[in-house]
């Protein structure tokens, strides 16, 4: 269910209630619809940075261009920053990693492994909602302003002449939001009432950082969390803060909107590319977590079925060829897998020994898909799983 | 066409990353590891990586690093990681499999350019083809750097005695890979390996 711009007012009155005794309506600084910094002060010249970045963005391969998929998360930005829409403009960057950001002019990029890893549109809008905290509370100011006395200043200007590759690095934006724990409790907080106050079901930005923390724990090699958990205060402590202010408020949620068809509907196009570039990361302990979590949520997509096959083949561990040829087999079974999943149940037949499994599933690749770019490496396998040429 | 200020970027960073490589000549068949020869074809100068952008290898260019970069990864055995990426712990590298199937080599090659933190990295047309008296593989590549620069690539690969040698071309797409392509083709058609360490090497 999503609600209409009709209920706008009613919303803001609630969003006023809301925000009346929390955090985010404590400060007396949060930004005022429209504003613009003078040149000639610490933060006009940080514009002017962010300012040239956006530029760089605005040009760059990695932007994604779809119309329908950059107009709804617009909406949602909207909806939940109502009078601050003007101020915000959403880049949606073709990355696997796992992350948002806002910089202190009002550019909010979201990267496409977030997209992958949101699975509905109440999850999302409380990434968003907590990125658009981060910017009318102005925090990455507070930390350009903390930098200054150090040489960190200089690292956050001189990145900020890197275009997308500087963002992408996590160099000038970065740098800036590196928010200390109490700016992105501030953030969950501030997010939290944005998504309440529009009808968001409030337990779902809990579960968006619960399956995020599962995924991460799945690594035990894992050197640093994923971006978006690296400059925030423990999981558990988030978790237990977003849980019980969800449980406080649950009672008197009436019609709590998730929105889980709104947003396949729009991200579908584009999840197997998203699947694939995932697997780019070379993080497949990882890549195995989430893509179940996925399939968890729609078991019967074919698609996710498939993937989750591709992930268990390329982790390649222990019982893992076993595990990938039954979600290749769930994946056939059902509806809106690639033809690709005969190939892959060929591949992992083969290293199992099933020759005969490995040939049926290789020959009804090639007979679905005749003109393959990759038809020689399977006739190749085919030779290998003992068929005649 | 006049190329573009992202490839005069990179031809900066060459520029910077230069002082180390020494000269490859063209006249000479030249052992590149694991008993493979290759015919360099034109004047080549080479490097032994990490350089700047933080892998290893030995590479040989052209133009400059980040120009057009032809990378020997020669074997590579199981259990190691195809190359090592300045920043990047060996254990979050996804490490070679004598078990791999050519593909899950192609995405292994895909996934360390990703990991040496690439963008859109994308692999097409997998085929066998001759690799010295053997089978080997070829496969197109397309990746963006995280400097926003565009590339394109092929790769060729063999597996042989439970290793695995690579051989990786990159190069803007923009003006440089189109005009370093045919010279990387006949570099990989002049393959040669040796049958056992030392020995004489087999077209």
């Amino acid at each position: 269910m999503r609600l209409g711009r009709s209920a706008g007012p009613a919303f803001a009155a609630a969003l006023l209630c809301a925000l009346s005794g929390s955090a985010f309506a404590a400060s007396s600084d949060v930004l005022a619809p429209g504003y613009r910094p003078a040149l000639d002060t610490d933060e006009g010249g940080l514009w002017a940075a962010m300012d040239r970045e956006e530029a760089a963005l605005k040009v760059s391969p990695a932007l994604v261009k779809d119309e329908a998929l950059n107009a709804y998360v617009k909406k949602i930005v909207c909806d939940l920053a109502l009078e601050q829409c003007t101020s915000l403009r959403v880049y949606i960057v073709d990355d696997p990693s796992s992350n948002a950001m806002t910089a202190p002019n009002g550019m909010i990029i979201v990267w496409t492994g977030l997209l992958l890893r949101t699975q509905n549109e109440a999850e999302l809008a409380f990434i968003l909602a907590h990125e658009i905290t981060h910017y009318l509370k102005r925090h990455s100011l507070l930390n350009f302003q903390t930098v200054t006395h150090t040489a960190g200043a200089i690292a956050v200007l001189s990145a900020s002449t890197g275009g997308i590759g500087g963002l992408l690095a996590f160099g000038a934006i970065g740098a800036l939001a590196s928010y200390s724990r109490d700016q992105e409790r501030e953030a969950d907080a501030g997010g939290f009432d944005l998504v309440t106050a529009k009808g968001y079901d409030p337990r779902q930005g809990a579960l968006f950082m619960a399956n995020t923390a599962e995924e991460e724990d799945a690594n035990p090699n894992r050197t640093k969390p994923s971006a978006y958990l690296s400059s925030h205060p423990a999981t558990k402590e988030r978790l237990a803060t977003l849980s019980k202010r969800a449980s406080e408020i649950e009672s008197q949620t009436h019609a709590a909107m998730i929105g889980t068809e709104a947003y396949h509907a729009i991200v579908e196009p584009h999840r197997a590319a998203w699947l694939e570039e995932e697997f780019n990361r070379g993080d497949y302990l990882q890549s195995v977590v989430m893509i179940n979590q996925l399939v968890k949520m729609e078991p019967e997509s074919g698609l996710l079925r498939y993937y989750a096959g591709e992930a268990y083949r390329r982790r390649n561990a222990k019982g893992d060829i076993e595990s990938a040829m039954a979600a290749y087999q769930a994946a056939i079974a059902s509806t809106g897998a690639p033809v690709a999943v005969h190939r892959g149940l060929g591949m992992v037949a083969l290293k199992a020994g099933q020759k005969d499994v490995a040939r049926d599933a290789f020959q009804k690749y090639l007979s679905l898909a005749p003109d393959a770019g990759d038809r020689a490496t399977v006739q190749y396998y085919l030779t290998a799983a003992g068929a005649s040429q | 066409m006049r190329p573009h200020k992202l490839v005069i970027a990179a031809f900066c960073l060459a520029l910077a990353g230069c002082q180390s490589f020494k000269p490859v000549d063209a006249m000479k068949a030249v052992d590149v590891g694991d008993g493979i020869m290759v015919e360099p074809q034109v004047a080549w100068a080479y490097a032994v990586g990490p350089l700047n952008g933080g892998m290893s290898g030995t590479v040989w260019t052209i133009d400059g690093f980040g120009l057009n970069e032809l990378r020997f990864l020669t074997g590579v055995a199981g259990g190691a990681p195809l190359l090592r990426i300045d920043g990047i712990d060996r254990k979050d590298m996804v490490a070679y499999n004598t078990t791999m199937l050519p593909d899950d080599v192609m995405e292994m090659i895909a996934g360390t350019l990703g990991k040496a933190g690439n963008q859109q990295v994308r692999t097409a047309a997998l085929h066998p083809v001759p690799f010295g008296a053997g089978t080997g593989f070829r496969f197109d590549l397309g990746y963006t750097t995280k400097d926003g620069l565009q590339m394109k690539g092929t790769a060729l690969f063999a597996q042989r005695a439970n290793k695995l040698d690579v051989i990786l071309f990159v190069a803007p797409t923009e003006y440089y890979y189109d005009r370093y392509a045919p010279t990387v083709e006949k570099v990989f058609a002049s393959v040669k390996v040796a049958d056992a360490p030392g020995g004489k090497p087999s077209s």
